[in-house]
């Protein structure tokens, strides 16, 4: 079994660029992979309650669907902590599921052999 | 997090005793003798308020410390220059102390400190003369090497407040640099506010190869971090 981090950089104000990552972690999944999305910059909000409500972008299942399909096939969803300090995010404000981590603990998995994917 | 004054150290919260002490006094007086007992007591548990009980009304002190010279008159001023060199945080180690008659019929008094405190080390040793009446200690002729840093040992319990630092603001590179201070097989304790520091810390220890010892929540909802410095 592989690991697998998807990175995803937007978040609802570019639907297609934040859903895309999930989509391909949702496969990766789906496949017996470990999948972990890691989410940086704007794309921090989708982990937060309520985030991905709403997010969707023609032709691809609802992002928020997706989020809880992933967690569901036993993925991961990971929001950057240099990310979330600057944006108000702390643990209060998570969906389930989700984790702040981190540089050192992507580093750390890289390092183990967990393949970095840019879908989007 | 406290820092170091440019000419004193740091506070104590226990003190570990020498062996009794009292066969190398050889008292000016009895009150010379006893408030010395005293005031080196109260340094070592860093209980100011027992310090400056030991002081005359009208006490006055001057001392030599790596800064210069500093004069300070009355019980208040005294007391807080010794605050103010060793604080009110960590924990110190009496490495020697000695009481003895000096000329002029004055009290010699020395010690040497060894103080902990947010993970930092430092060794400071003072000597000084005394003059004292049954009201108190008039008078204090001090000098001080000053508190020099010294590396921690595997004993210490080294403490780092890291505070709301994260990983886009130099966290890592604190953390990695606390570690780089101690001793192989001591013991560093991070507390933190930040979020990511419970996954990120414990993966920088283990990607530096060092051992993680406990990872907790404290009572005030920050998130504690203890590791093993291995190599």
């Amino acid at each position: 079994m592989a690991k697998m981090i998807f990175h995803c950089t937007h978040g609802r104000e570019d639907p297609e660029r934040a859903t895309l990552p999930f989509v391909a972690a949702n496969v990766a999944a789906t496949a017996g992979q470990e999948a972990i999305v890691l989410c940086t910059i704007d794309a921090v909000w989708l982990g937060t309650e309520g985030g991905a409500d709403g997010v969707e972008s023609k032709g691809l299942t609802p992002l928020k669907q997706l989020y809880h399909e992933l967690l569901a096939n036993g993925g991961s969803v990971w929001l950057c902590g240099a990310c979330t300090k600057p944006r108000g995010i702390d643990d209060s404000k998570l969906a389930k599921g989700a984790v702040i981590v981190g540089a050192a603990k992507v580093v750390e998995e890289i390092a183990r052999g967990a393949t970095p994917v840019a879908f989007a | 997090m406290q820092g170091w004054p440019a000419d004193g150290g740091a506070s104590g919260i226990a003190t570990r005793r020498l062996p009794s002490f009292v066969a190398q006094t050889m008292m000016a007086g009895p009150a010379a003798g006893r408030l010395a007992l005293e005031l080196l007591d109260a340094l070592g548990r860093l209980d100011h308020a027992a310090l400056r009980a030991t002081l005359a009304s009208d006490v006055r002190m001057r001392a030599l410390v790596p800064g210069g010279l500093v004069e300070d008159f009355g019980p208040a001023a005294v007391a807080a220059r010794f605050a103010g060199w060793f604080g009110a945080q960590g924990r110190t180690e009496t490495l020697e102390q000695r009481i003895d008659e000096a000329p002029g019929g004055r009290t010699s008094l020395v010690y040497r400190l060894r103080i902990v405190r947010g993970g930092d080390v430092r060794s400071v040793e003072q000597h000084a003369f005394l003059r004292a009446s049954e009201a108190g200690i008039v008078r204090i002729d001090l000098v001080c090497s000053g508190f020099v840093p010294e590396p921690p040992r595997s004993e210490d319990a080294v403490e780092f407040d890291a505070g709301d630092l994260g990983c886009g603001t130099g966290l890592p590179q604190e953390f990695r640099r606390r570690l780089a201070l101690i001793e192989r097989g001591a013991r560093l304790t991070v507390i933190t506010s930040d979020a990511s520091a419970r996954e990120d810390l414990p993966a920088l220890a283990r990607l530096l190869g060092h051992r993680v010892a406990a990872v907790a929540t404290r009572a005030d909802g920050r998130t504690e971090i203890q590791v093993i410095r291995e190599k």
